[in-house]
């Protein structure tokens, strides 16, 4: 295993020179953004983890949360959550640090700017009560409405063989 | 024609069409990939033997990251290409780096034993690593450019040749 290590000793030697110049990224930075508010208390950090880790979903479970989750990956990320709310961050920043890395996917619930699925399933119910009430009200009109408006525009324009079924079909009907 | 009939037929057809339509091109077991065209996210860690490593003091190189358990079975299945890749690219500058997603040290020096190793292999106990990479499941392996952006996340078992392609292109660049 030590000429493994050897191997990445040379890549690293080979690296620092590059840093010095670049400059570089402090190691460990929990975001790009620094935290919006001061370190709240223990029972905020509580509280405020598990609200978050109820919005989050485990990416390793079936449509669990995180705070619902004792898996693994579930454990790990209400950690870093607590991590991130102690050291001052917003609910915000913390949920984008989760999109930013994950997408979208990580939230149980779709963003409200997503309208279209929130209002979809009522859209979709009014269409749906609007139907039956209209079909409801159709099957209450009487039917001799709609046969007499058969008997007299159309009737005229059939031909003989058309009129010898039309008048067979009425008689059903009035039967 | 009854234009009332079809006109509420064609209403409710035609985005239900377009819904569909829509989602035959959706894969539903692709992950995002949010990271890639971004800055990949510094880690510090050790490796089994207890070696500490960091990405930044990797930056000029190129790097690939699996992430990867000993349970996992395509991470099996993808390890010989991996070893395969490192041994015809470590000479050529490419650092290869593996890090162990929910598993123990113990269960990966056996593992690695068995099937061979030519590159190191990350301890990330606390997943830290995990979570800021966005790992959903192993295996995923990142390919880090020389300017210290993700240029790509494979999610699934990842061959030398795809390796093959895409580190070419880096190196000639």
């Amino acid at each position: 295993m030590q000429w493994l290590w050897m191997a990445i000793l040379l890549h690293v030697a080979q690296a620092k020179d590059v840093d010095a110049t670049n400059g570089g990224d402090e190691v460990g930075v929990a975001l790009e953004e620094a935290p919006l508010f001061d370190p709240p208390n223990a029972g905020e950090v509580e509280q405020r983890t598990y609200d978050l880790g109820k919005i989050l979903r485990c990416p390793v479970c079936q449509g669990l949360s995180v705070a619902d989750s004792q898996s693994d990956a579930a454990v790990a990320m209400k950690n870093r959550i607590k991590e991130l709310v102690a050291l001052g961050y917003s609910d915000d920043q913390i949920i984008d640090y989760f999109i930013g890395r994950y997408g979208e996917f990580v939230l149980l619930q779709p963003k409200s700017e997503h309208w279209f699925v929130w209002w979809m399933p009522l859209l979709g119910l009014g269409v749906g009560v609007g139907m039956i009430a209209l079909r409801l009200r159709s099957d209450s009109t009487p039917d001799s409405e709609s046969v007499s408006e058969l008997d007299s525009t159309s009737v005229a324009d059939s031909s003989i063989e058309t009129d010898k079924y039309r008048a067979q079909l009425l008689a059903e009907l009035e039967d | 024609m009854n234009w009332k009939v079809m006109s509420v037929g064609l209403l409710f057809c035609v985005p239900l069409i377009f819904v569909l339509a829509k989602g035959f091109n959706y894969d539903p077991r692709a992950l995002p990939e949010e990271l890639t065209g971004e800055v990949a996210p510094d880690f510090s860690l050790n490796t089994l033997d207890g070696y500490p490593v960091s990405l930044k003091d990797l930056k000029g190189s190129i790097v690939v990251l699996n992430f990867w358990a000993t349970w996992c079975v395509p991470c099996l299945q993808e390890h010989q290409e991996l070893v395969a890749a490192a041994e015809e690219f470590k000479p050529k500058g490419v650092a290869f780096l593996g890090v162990l997603y929910g598993d123990t040290k113990a269960k990966a020096e056996v593992y690695l034993k068995k099937h061979g190793a030519a590159y190191p292999t990350l301890l990330d106990e606390a997943q830290r690593t995990n979570i800021d990479y966005g790992v959903a499941g192993v295996p995923e392996t990142f390919v880090i450019g020389r300017d210290g952006k993700i240029v790509k996340k494979y999610t699934g078992p990842v061959t030398k040749m795809e390796l093959e392609v895409l580190l070419n292109d880096l190196l000639s660049r």
